[in-house]
């Protein structure tokens, strides 16, 4: 049973029956039509807003678009910043520019300049009352409703009502990179736009986004996969002026035949569509992975624990397990690792995806797991990447999802439980997840140490030293560092040696290493 | 005929229950007669719009949330939500059960009496929607205290003829989740309007109303055949309801399309749906199915033609055909009838869709529907096969970890705080793998992917309350052992997973089903968060009427055997400790003195 067109079909027939688009195109030629009495004023754009009792409908009428200018299908590129860009808040980490119509955009441009934004702070008015608002447009006045739209969804929260786009007739207005940021977002569901399939001209430069509701004769189907909807509207003659299309006539031949079964031969069409829509439902499913990532977390603790028991530490014992296999335990935890790395890769990757502004979607819960499993994993990746001979772990090794997790924390604000003098610090992971790589540096300064003797060498060891010595007054510290066999103290051994032959005053951190007293650090008093 | 293995019920009782509703007419409120076995009530109908929308309500499509303190059965316990039913409809409902009509010392005698094996509640047009609704106060009052009580009460059932959609697929879901849907059989001829009547806004339909009541009504004279005011109206209520059928079937078929979504948000849809059995009568034969979805796309296909001259007619025979049920009744015996469902799909071919009017794009929308319900019973049976995994797991905690924490005196909350063997470590990787369990049978709960029986399985709530019991402990050690209250916000408000609550709900759904009321059963708490309780009082003052009602809760939940009395008070609990750094005078007066094995 195939439902994907049944589908389409259906919500055709829902949006038909709506009476929404019969709204919406009444009130586009009601302002056609006052226009030709009274000349709007400027480069030729006309806007409205109709009060109607159940919604606000905005409409935006456009002059027809010259097919002789050579513009007419032309594309600007945005990036940037604020100034060049009104739309610099769609691009992401991933895609930083895309393209829009050029006869669309600078009709936007003269308007935005011109006070729209008195327009935007209403709708929101409106639309925080509850009451809906549809935005609507035919052709070139449907491209600049269009990108209206886009620019007042900067601003719309996600518990508001989010406002409807209906165009009808209108030539696409975005690039490829343009579907491709919309499509990982809400904003996409916003767009409605009527087309005439056997007169809508199809610029192949630009990439349909949104939903489209293609008209045929007797029949319309509703579709959102923009491969499928180049195809439907394919045919098209692009010598037609646009304009003129009466969509009331379009939509009363729909009405009259709408109780007839389909006879549209799109099967081909519809089956290409389907198979490029299982591919795409093997995606991201955040919330059962994330499950199974808490059961490796938990072998990752317990490793841990274990770990400690035997007095080494984990991010030890791992790196001797590299170097040398140890039991199927260490075994099982370089794939646990793998696996929980290889999530959070992804989940990092589809949230840099959205346009900035939808970050905060990664909710809070997300975050301290996040923010746990950098603390908890990142050391065994620091080992591996040392083990392996690498150096300067922060600037040339540390993956970059470690970066995103750390800088979407801070970004955050999160409260962290206070460490205050008393608590018991035994299950604490140290704050700062790349701890181990600059205890491995200075061990490295050390054994170069060993070869030549260096006042700068030295100074990089002290400035260790500083760091370390701040990390254990704020308590930021794991105690596991001070365990028997671990790097650190291996690197305190050394150090030891080498200062000793330093005339100056004991440092507060050196008296607290000497003294043992790190034997009573993070126990609870 | 089939219908007596549908339904239990005969063509002899359909007739007697149609000439029951007929004699209604002409009572206050309602029509009683009974035999041996049988005790038949009739509603009186009413043909005055104030009946069929209330003028007080302000909503548009005259709907009103039903109060869970009467209804407690009619919510949804996944969502936590109360059913939605028509405002006017259920004020009828309120006058017939006050003292003003002797509706319900009636049947108090008939259920004291021992006699009637069966009431039969019956109606025609709005007499059927009180039928419906009083069918429902019936199972309120007297089945769900059947347990309790020792005797079987008469068995009831619902039939109706042409009556207006009442509730909500809220109100749907909860007759199915406590099996009582089997009880609602109601009686629809093809091109009858009235049960479409409420799928359209009352605002729509406002100025027709009253003229097109006047002629529904049977005792009216016979329809003119141009009439305008009717054709309008019917065109009306069927535009919307079209509505109201598409955005369905896209629902059902693309689950948590975007645009759908923004799109339905500009849209006024009806809330109403069908609950029951619906059979649809056709001149040549009866169709018969359950499931709600397929009703609604068939209240819409069914009264649609393709031939233009029918279509003229539709709107006359809409009216007629809810006049015509005397007709229906008659020639019932020698109509077949054909009962879909899972088991008996609509294939293409088939004589019964046809004669139904159904065309190629309507079957596709039934057989949408049955696909649906097709997925939720696959749903079921792959979370059943996972329950002996979770048995599994929850015999392990019980029989082996528990006890071996005992040995310890430490009692496992607090060995799994401190997790340092080898069974701590195996017992967390039970708790997550439980957890990650039940979260996913939450989410199909919640997002209506399960059968409507699925919450009212003995099984499933047992083996819920039993998780709940046994693991929300460890939850709650673990959410502690990792500051989670200090960086999050205190357990019972910020951290307690959802599966939890439903699983609460559930279970104080089953005590009230018993018969324990509702404010008993708020002022007992929830014995699995006691740990949670004991953490929050551990990190305060002490405030002696707040110690004192919580041990009183205690008690309470030991008797109910909410906590585990052999593992609270081992010497190296958390509990125990705290507890005894109480003042003396507390300690002295306290009823858990003699637990804390207090010797000085």
């Amino acid at each position: 049973m195939d439902f994907s067109s049944l589908k389409g079909f259906e919500l055709g027939k829902l949006v038909l029956s709506s009476g929404l688009l019969h709204k919406s195109w009444n009130k586009i030629s009601e302002l056609r039509a006052s226009a030709h009495l009274n000349q709007i004023p400027g480069p030729g754009l006309g806007i409205k807003i109709f009060q109607e009792t159940k919604y606000t409908v905005v409409v935006f009428v456009a002059p027809p678009i010259n097919i002789t200018c050579p513009l007419h299908s032309a594309s600007t590129l945005l990036s940037g910043t604020q100034d060049q860009n009104p739309f610099h808040f769609l691009c992401s980490e991933k895609i930083s520019s895309f393209s829009l119509h050029t006869p669309a955009f600078q009709l936007f441009l003269s308007a935005y300049n011109n006070n729209l934004l008195r327009l935007k702070t209403e709708l929101l008015h409106l639309l925080e009352s509850k009451k809906p608002v549809i935005i609507t447009g035919a052709a070139l006045g449907g491209s600049v409703a269009s990108l209206f739209t886009l620019w007042l969804l900067e601003t719309v929260e996600p518990t508001l009502n989010r406002p409807l786009c209906i165009t009808f007739g209108s030539p696409l207005i975005g690039d490829a990179s343009l579907q491709q940021i919309l499509e990982n977002s809400l904003r996409n569901s916003c767009f409605l736009h009527v087309a005439y399939a056997s007169q809508t001209p199809i610029n192949t430069d630009f990439k349909p986004f949104g939903t489209f509701l293609i008209c045929f004769d007797s029949e319309c189907i509703c579709i959102d996969d923009p491969e499928a909807v180049m195809e439907l509207l394919g045919s098209a003659n692009t010598d037609h002026v646009v304009d003129s299309i009466d969509y009331g006539q379009v939509l009363a031949r729909l009405d009259q035949n709408v109780m007839e079964d389909s006879r549209l031969m799109i099967d081909d069409v519809i089956t290409r569509m389907e198979e490029r829509d299982e591919k795409k439902k093997v995606r991201f499913d955040q919330l059962k992975k994330l499950n199974d990532i808490k059961i490796s977390m938990i072998y990752i603790e317990w490793y841990k624990k274990k770990s400690k028991m035997d007095k080494i530490g984990y991010y030890d014992r791992f790196k001797t397990h590299i170097a040398s296999s140890v039991s199927p335990f260490d075994i099982d935890i370089e794939k646990r690792k793998k696996e929980v790395n290889d999530y959070w890769k992804s989940l990092v990757e589809e949230v840099e995806k959205k346009p900035q502004s939808e970050k905060s979607v990664l909710k809070t819960r997300s975050l301290f797991s996040g923010n746990n499993y950098r603390r908890m994993v990142e050391p065994l990746d620091i080992a591996e990447y040392y083990h392996n001979g690498g150096r300067e772990y922060r600037i040339s090794g540390r993956s970059r999802h470690y970066v995103m997790l750390e800088k979407w924390f801070k970004e955050a604000k999160l409260n962290e439980p206070l460490r205050g003098k008393g608590t018991d610090l035994s299950e604490l992971l140290t704050f700062d997840s790349c701890f181990w790589s600059e205890v491995e540096e200075a061990l490295i300064v050390i054994n170069e140490l060993k070869t030549q003797p260096d006042e700068g060498l030295v100074g990089k060891l002290v400035k260790f030293e500083e760091y370390v010595w701040e990390r254990i007054r704020t308590r930021e510290v794991s105690p596991e560092i001070f365990l028997e066999k671990s790097s650190f103290m291996k690197w305190w051994k050394e150090y030891k040696e080498i200062i000793k032959g330093f005339h100056s005053l004991p440092s507060d951190f050196t008296k607290f290493m000497n003294d043992r007293m790190y034997e009573r650090y993070g126990q609870a008093c | 005929m089939a219908l007596e293995a549908l339904a239990g019920i005969n063509n002899d009782l359909i007739t007697r229950s149609w000439m029951a509703s007929t004699r209604a007419y002409s009572t206050d409120h309602f029509h009683k007669e009974e035999d041996r076995e049988v005790v038949l009530v009739a509603f009186k109908p009413s043909f005055s719009d104030k009946d069929w929308f209330a003028p007080e309500n302000k909503s548009p499509f005259g709907e009103t949330k039903m109060n869970r303190d009467h209804f407690p059965c009619m919510r949804s316990i996944g969502n936590d939500v109360d059913a939605t039913v028509n405002q006017a409809f259920l004020k009828n409902l309120q006058v017939l059960t006050s003292p003003t009509t002797s509706f319900c010392d009636y049947v108090k005698t008939v259920v004291e009496r021992r006699q009637s094996q069966r009431i039969v509640f019956t109606g025609h047009s709005t007499g059927g929607a009180t039928a419906i609704l009083a069918t429902v106060w019936y199972l309120e009052t007297y089945l769900k205290k059947q347990r309790s009580v020792g005797f079987p009460f008469p068995e009831p059932l619902c039939l109706t003829f042409g009556a207006p959609l009442v509730g909500d697929y809220v109100f749907n879901h909860a007759l199915g989740r406590e099996n009582w849907s089997r009880f609602f059989v109601n009686f629809v001829t093809r091109f009858d309007v009235a049960p479409r009547i409420m799928l359209s806004r009352k605002a729509s339909t406002k100025q027709a109303m009253p003229h097109a009541l006047s002629q529904l009504d049977p005792r009216a004279a016979a329809i003119q055949e141009n009439d305008q005011i009717i054709a309008g109206f019917y065109t009306t209520v069927m535009k919307e309801t079209a509505t109201v059928a598409h955005q369905a079937v896209c629902e059902l078929i693309g689950y948590g399309d975007a645009f759908l979504e923004t799109f339905s948000s500009f849209l006024d849809l009806s809330p109403y749906r069908p609950a029951g059995t619906f059979v649809f009568s056709t001149g040549t034969r009866l169709v018969s199915l359950s499931n709600s979805d397929a009703i609604l796309q068939i209240l819409f296909y069914s009264s649609q033609s393709r031939n233009q001259h029918e279509l003229s007619l539709v709107p006359y025979q809409s009216i007629r055909d809810h006049r015509s049920y005397e007709e229906m009744v008659h020639s019932m015996a020698m109509k077949p009838l054909n009962h879909l469902d899972l088991h008996h799909l609509p294939l293409d071919g088939d004589p019964s869709l046809s004669d139904l009017g159904l065309s190629t794009r309507a079957r596709q929308c039934a057989r949408a529907a049955f696909e649906a319900e097709k997925q939720r019973v696959d749903n079921q049976t792959k979370i059943y096969s996972k329950l002996n995994k979770i048995v599994e797991k929850l015999t392990w905690i019980e029989e082996e970890y528990k006890p071996r924490c005992k040995t310890h005196k430490n009692g496992y909350y607090d060995s799994f705080k401190y997790s340092n063997e080898e069974k701590d470590f195996k017992a967390n990787v039970n708790r997550a793998e439980l957890a990650g369990l039940f979260d996913e049978v939450l989410g199909l709960v919640k997002k209506g992917l399960l059968p409507d029986g699925f919450e009212g399985h003995r099984e499933w709530i047992e083996l819920s309350t039993r998780y709940r019991r046994l693991i929300e402990p460890l939850d709650i050690s673990n959410y502690h052992r990792h500051l989670k209250n200090e960086d999050t916000g205190p357990y019972m408000l910020k951290g307690r997973p959802n599966r939890y609550k439903h699983a609460q709900r559930g279970y104080e759904h089953e005590l009230l089903k018993a018969g324990k009321s509702a404010e008993e059963i708020k002022g007992s708490g929830c014995g699995s968060c006691f740990w949670a309780d004991v953490e929050e009082l551990k990190g305060r003052a002490y405030e002696s009427v707040e110690v004192k009602r919580f041990e009183k809760l205690v008690e309470g939940w030991i008797r109910d055997r909410e906590v585990d009395d052999e593992q609270i008070f081992l010497e190296g609990s958390t509990f125990r400790k705290w507890w005894h750094s109480l003042p003396e005078e507390h300690k002295r007066s306290s009823p858990l003195r003699e637990h804390m094995g207090e010797t000085t």
